[in-house]
Order: structure tokens, then C-alpha cells, then sequence
């Protein structure tokens, strides 16, 4: 709830804020979009030198979240700072609507992250144990030899032929690489119901021996579809930065492009 | 897929790892180095020289989530400069780099160079400005191409510098009186605005282009007047000099009523468009500055009031009630009943339904026996055969006649 209020709290205020010191400007006959740019554009530098830090490794592991947290209040801030610099209205020239574009799909696709920051790992404990990110493909192959020992070692050939088939014509491919990962993000557990309820059917018309075999392939099967739905959400995770990420690079080629042409041209009062 | 080594990938991407382990030499004899992970220590050991003998399989690296995302930033940025070059090169740059649609009476420039005469020539020309130091006579020069400003372009109000400085110089002699608002301190604390003043103001500080086709250039804020001024206040009301060492003894003699002629009068005037009638717009048509500029009279009733007012005054037309101002009039009188009574009237107008001026009344009470007369007889009730209505009139206003 506190996160709920708290941003828009904080936009809010920064709007507040800079719109007074604009305004205060605007006495000394300058164009008060001078000094709210270059608020702006503090804001932006703060936030890329969180970027830099992170990928150079300056920053401490025990810093991490608190970083992230102060990356996150301050593009609220920056987000007060450009509704003033913009007057809240639309672009009307093709370099600034591209400008405008860029930085509405960074906040936009920070926001987006800023939440799934939040929402993701909630999900991930509540659906099972954690696994990191760089480990899922690892654990998968390993559940994929698991899964191929059992499917071909079994007691008779008649055995070995049942669960050999349901192995090649449904499993085999459920092993190879994450599956289902639309479906997991949509959260449906239908694709794995659809499994289970394969192997329970084999197992109806199965000795003792393989049933074991097939309520082990069937653990084998929910430990895996576990790791599926780790690497959906916590691919999207990921994916986020993919377009924020990106876009913040072009976003600063052309906020370098706008200030010089802005300098460029600027008349009236130095 | 096994587990990554401890040493990673090159920085170009290759797997540096050849051999299994570093084999290391203990008394004498080389010793296998293999990790426990790896599968500790090998049979066949190194070999004599300290080499191992287990070739290692080289893995193929795999770019980490990180260094894709970096490529394709570095892409990114690497496109988006690429179109902005592009679109610079071949757009004209009132398509490109223009902020905003200029007014309707601007729009007609097609060249940057007429209103940024310091940006020197060429596709690219601009770069260069960027860190060259504004020249606010070359664009005050530039707007003065069509602009036709009798050389105090440079001054505000267009007032000679040494009359500004004496105003100022009286103002500043002052101080208590100086009550600017917070965003005033705080603005002049921001950026003072002495440094301007000291090399002049040029047009384009107060008239901004590119906010649209219908923006009015001439529009300035009340905040953007006080900026220069030496006595600075919240409002009309609140830190507003007081009006003391007032020039005049009187006021003037037409109590002229500002509020209903703005709010009524002059928008009915325009849409009724008399050609005749000129509908004052600024202060300056009906008020001129005297001395020095420090008195506002008014001007002469011919140049101000007569396009609206002298018709009525002459008696061509009526504004409201008789024609023109009525000093003397034919008051109405029950003409038959005299006649029944063989009261002598004489010619007397039938029609007649004025009533009486005080003019007359003032001409009446003067003789005395009229006076009397109007005392005795103050309810007279008179009805026109016209109307053929009772009609009670005031004592003060009607005549029986004498």
C-alpha cells in the first residue's frame, strides 16, 4: 500500500517541486526549460550511474537492493521533472517526439520492472523452492539424463516397450528445453496436468514395478515443470531490461542531440 | 554440460582451457591438480616434463544474458544515432530540428539564419554554435529587418536608457517599499537579474517563437515585467507601491464607469460593428502619458467619447430616455379639463408628454407664487386622451400650470 501511494506521492511532489523552482525562474528572464532540463537530465545521469555501477561491478552485493531502491524513487523523480519540462503537452517536431517516445518507453518499461521486481520472486517462493536463473539449465539436463535412464532401464522388454513409448512420443520432448512458458506466465497448470494424466493412465494398466518407474518419471516431470515456470517469470524478469535497458541508450544519444541543438539555437537572454 | 570452470571464458569469447589441471611439483614430483569437482586427481598423472596428460574438451561459451543485452544497447544507440545523422542530412532543418511550429506570421521563413543570425551556414553549421557565446545584437539586427523600431529596440517600453536609469535610480531611493514575492527572491537568487540588464535585453527574451501557429508573441507575464523592475510585488493589491504625491486636486468630471463600458457597452458596440464607433482597445486610446511618462490625463472628449456620445449630445439620436438632454420641455396637461373650467392655456401641444426638467423646476421655484402654486396642488392627476390611463406623477416633477 505504501508502495501503492508512495511513487505517485513522490512524482506528484517532484512535479511540485520543480514546477516552483521553474517558475521562481522564470523571473530571471531565462526560459525556465533550462533549468528543469537540466534537472532532467541530473536525474538521468543518477539513474545511468546506477547502470554503470552495476555493470562494472562497483557496487556491493549488500548494496544491491538499497541501489535498486533509490534507482526506483528517483525515476519518479525524473518523471515529475519531465512532465515540467515538457508543460505536460505533446511534441510537435519529429526529433522530439522521437525524444518523448524513447523516454516513455524507459519509464514505462521501468515501472513495468520496478513491479516485477516485486511480484516475481513472491511467486517463485510461493510456487516452489528458488532456483537461480543460471542454474535452471543445468538442473534441466540433468532431470533429462534422469529421465532417459528410466525410461530405458527397465525390468522386460514388454515394460521397457510401454514406457519407452510414452518416453519418446511425450516426455522426451517435455525434457528438451523449457516448455510451456507462455502458459506458466499466463499461470496454467494445464500442460502439466495433461502430462500427469498421461502417465497415471500408463500407470492403470501397469505392474507394480513400473508403476514406480512412472511415479518417478512423474516426479521428474513436476521438478521440471517447476523449473519452467522459474525460468518464465524469472526470464521476464530478465526480458524487461531487454527493452529498458536499450532504450535508455538511445534515449542519451539523443538527450547529448537535443542539448547541443538546443545551445545551438538558444536566443534571448545567455 | 558440466559445471563451469572457475576461469570463464576470454574476453573474446574462447575457451582458454586446454589441459585438465596445473599440475604443481611436491618433493620432487609432479603431482595432479584436478578439482575434486572435476573429478579429482587422474590416474596416469602428469606427465615428466609437468605437463598433464588429459587434454581438456573445449567448451563453446555462451554469451551471458548481460553481454547480449549489452550488444544490443550498444546497437541501440549505435541505430538511433545513425537516423538521427541520416534525417539531419537530408531534412531541411525546419523539418528536423525545429522545435515547434512558428506563428502564423513567422511561418513563412524557411531559413533558421533569419531569426538565429549566430548560427553560421551549412547542413551542419549549428555544431558549431553550440559552444559559441550568444550575440544578441545580431539578433536583435535580425528581427529589425522587418521590425521598424526607432533604434530603442534594446530597451524595455521602448524608453530612452537615461530615462530608465533616472526612474530606477528614484525607485531604488525606496527600499521599504520593496516587498518582492518568494519566487521572486528565489528567482533573482537563481540567476540576478542585473547581468542581463547590464548588456541589454534582446527581443527574443520575452517574445518566444515555436509554441504554435495561434501563440501570441506578444504576451508577458506579470512575473516577466516585475523581473526587471527595481520595485518587485505580489500583486496589485498586496506590496504595490502606495499612490502617494497623487498630481491631481480633482478628479475628473465625467464619472466615467470603466467596468460597465468594457463589460457592456464596447462588445455591444463591436458586434453591432458602427463603423463609426471605435471601440478603445489599450489604455492609450482614451489615456495619454504626460511629462515624464509619469502622468496618465485623458484625452479631449473629440478623440475619445464623440464617436459614441455626440450624436446623443446633438439630439440625432437617443441613448435612453428624450432626445438629447432636455434643459426645457412642454410638460403634459389635461388640456380639456381646463378648457371645460375656461382656464386660458393658450397653444398649447395635445400630444405632449414630457415631464418637467429640473431646469425648470429650478427656473419655477425661483417666482414665488409658482412655488405656492405647485405646493398647493401637489397630486395632480393628469390622463392623455391618447392613453386614456391615470398617470400619478410626483409633486416635484409636474406642473399644473400657471
Amino acid at each position: 500500500m505504501v508502495r501503492l501511494l508512495g511513487y505517485p506521492a513522490i512524482t506528484v511532489l517532484a512535479f511540485a517541486s520543480v514546477w516552483w523552482l521553474a517558475e521562481a525562474y522564470h523571473f530571471s528572464l531565462r526560459d525556465p526549460r533550462f533549468l528543469d532540463g537540466w534537472i532532467l537530465f541530473a536525474g538521468m545521469a543518477a539513474q545511468l550511474l546506477f547502470h554503470i555501477r552495476r555493470n562494472t561491478g562497483t557496487s556491493r552485493r549488500s548494496d544491491d537492493a538499497s541501489s535498486s531502491q533509490t534507482h526506483v524513487v528517483i525515476g519518479y523523480v525524473v518523471i515529475g521533472a519531465f512532465a515540467v519540462h515538457t508543460s505536460t503537452t505533446f511534441p510537435e517536431a519529429l526529433l522530439e517526439w522521437a525524444l518523448w517516445t524513447l523516454f516513455v518507453l524507459v519509464v514505462v518499461s521501468g515501472i513495468v520492472g520496478s513491479y516485477l521486481m516485486v511480484a516475481v520472486p513472491v511467486k517463485i517462493e510461493q510456487h516452489s523452492t528458488p532456483v537461480a536463473f543460471e542454474a535452471i539449465a543445468k538442473r534441466r539436463f540433468e532431470l533429462a539424463q534422469q529421465a532417459e535412464v528410466l525410461a530405458t532401464t527397465a525390468e522386460d522388454a514388454e515394460s521397457l516397450h510401454a514406457i519407452w513409448q510414452l518416453y519418446s512420443t511425450k516426455l522426451r520432448r517435455f525434457f528438451n528445453g523449457p516448455k510451456n512458458l507462455v502458459a506458466h506466465l499466463k499461470g496454467s497448470k494445464l500442460p502439466l496436468k495433461r502430462l500427469c494424466h498421461q502417465i497415471e493412465t500408463a500407470e492403470l494398466v501397469s505392474d507394480e514395478l513400473d508403476r514406480k518407474t512412472l511415479q518417478s518419471l512423474k516426479g521428474l516431470v513436476v521438478e521440471k515443470n517447476d523449473l519452467d515456470f522459474q525460468q518464465a517469470h524469472l526470464g521476464l524478469l530478465r526480458a524487461w531490461t531487454f527493452v529498458h535497458v536499450p532504450a535508455t541508450y538511445g534515449l542519451i544519444v539523443l538527450t547529448i542531440i537535443h542539448i547541443a541543438i538546443v545551445y545551438a539555437f538558444s536566443s534571448g537572454v545567455p | 554440460m558440466g559445471t563451469p570452470c572457475t576461469q570463464g571464458p576470454t574476453q573474446k569469447g574462447k575457451c582458454p582451457i586446454t589441459f585438465q589441471c596445473a599440475p604443481s611439483k611436491i618433493d620432487g614430483r609432479w603431482q595432479c591438480g584436478r578439482m575434486q569437482a572435476m573429478g579429482g586427481k587422474c590416474w596416469s598423472g602428469p606427465n615428466s616434463d609437468g605437463r598433464c596428460s588429459n587434454t581438456a574438451p573445449a567448451c563453446r561459451p555462451v554469451r551471458s544474458l548481460r553481454e547480449r543485452r549489452a550488444t544490443v544497447s550498444k546497437w541501440a544507440a549505435l541505430f538511433v544515432f545513425g537516423i538521427v545523422i541520416i534525417a539531419a542530412s537530408y531534412a531541411s532543418p525546419t523539418q528536423f530540428l525545429m522545435p515547434g511550429p512558428m506563428t502564423a506570421a513567422h511561418s513563412l521563413q524557411t531559413d533558421c539564419r533569419s531569426c538565429h543570425a549566430n548560427v553560421p551556414e551549412g547542413q551542419f553549421g549549428w555544431l558549431r554554435s553550440v559552444l559559441a557565446p550568444a550575440k544578441p545584437k545580431e539578433e536583435i539586427a535580425a528581427c529589425l529587418n522587418c521590425h521598424m523600431i526607432d533604434g530603442r529596440e534594446q530597451s524595455p517600453h521602448d524608453l530612452a536608457l537615461e530615462e530608465l536609469e533616472k526612474r530606477t535610480k528614484r525607485l531604488q531611493s525606496k527600499p521599504a517599499l520593496n516587498a518582492p514575492s518568494m519566487l521572486a527572491r528565489v528567482g533573482n537568487t537563481l540567476r540576478p537579474i542585473k547581468h542581463h540588464t547590464d548588456e541589454g535585453i534582446s527581443c527574443a527574451t520575452c517574445h518566444r517563437e515555436h509554441h504554435g501557429k495561434n501563440f501570441d508573441l506578444n504576451r508577458v507575464s506579470d512575473d516577466r515585467c516585475q523581473s526587471c523592475h527595481a520595485i518587485q510585488f505580489r500583486s496589485f493589491t498586496k506590496g504595490h507601491p502606495k499612490f502617494d504625491s497623487y498630481p491631481y486636486k480633482r478628479r475628473t468630471r465625467i464619472i466615467y464607469d470603466h467596468a460597465s463600458h468594457f463589460g457592456k457597452h464596447f462588445p455591444e458596440a463591436l458586434k453591432e460593428k458602427a463603423a463609426s464607433q471605435s471601440v478603445p482597445k489599450v489604455c492609450t486610446d482614451c489615456h495619454s502619458i504626460e511629462g515624464d511618462k509619469r502622468l496618465m490625463s485623458v484625452k479631449p472628449f473629440k478623440a475619445v467619447c464623440s464617436s459614441c456620445h455626440l450624436n446623443q449630445i446633438v439630439g440625432t439620436e437617443r441613448a435612453s430616455g428624450p432626445k438629447g438632454i432636455a434643459f426645457i420641455t412642454l410638460p403634459g396637461l389635461d388640456l380639456e379639463t381646463l378648457r371645460e373650467k375656461g382656464a386660458s392655456i393658450g397653444e398649447w401641444p395635445q400630444d405632449s408628454e414630457a415631464e418637467v426638467t429640473p431646469f425648470m423646476e429650478l427656473l419655477i421655484g425661483l417666482d414665488g407664487p409658482a412655488r405656492r402654486f405647485c405646493t398647493a396642488f401637489q397630486k395632480l392627476i393628469c390622463w392623455t386622451s391618447r392613453r386614456h390611463r391615470l398617470q400619478r406623477y410626483q409633486p416635484s416633477r409636474h406642473l399644473c400650470g400657471s
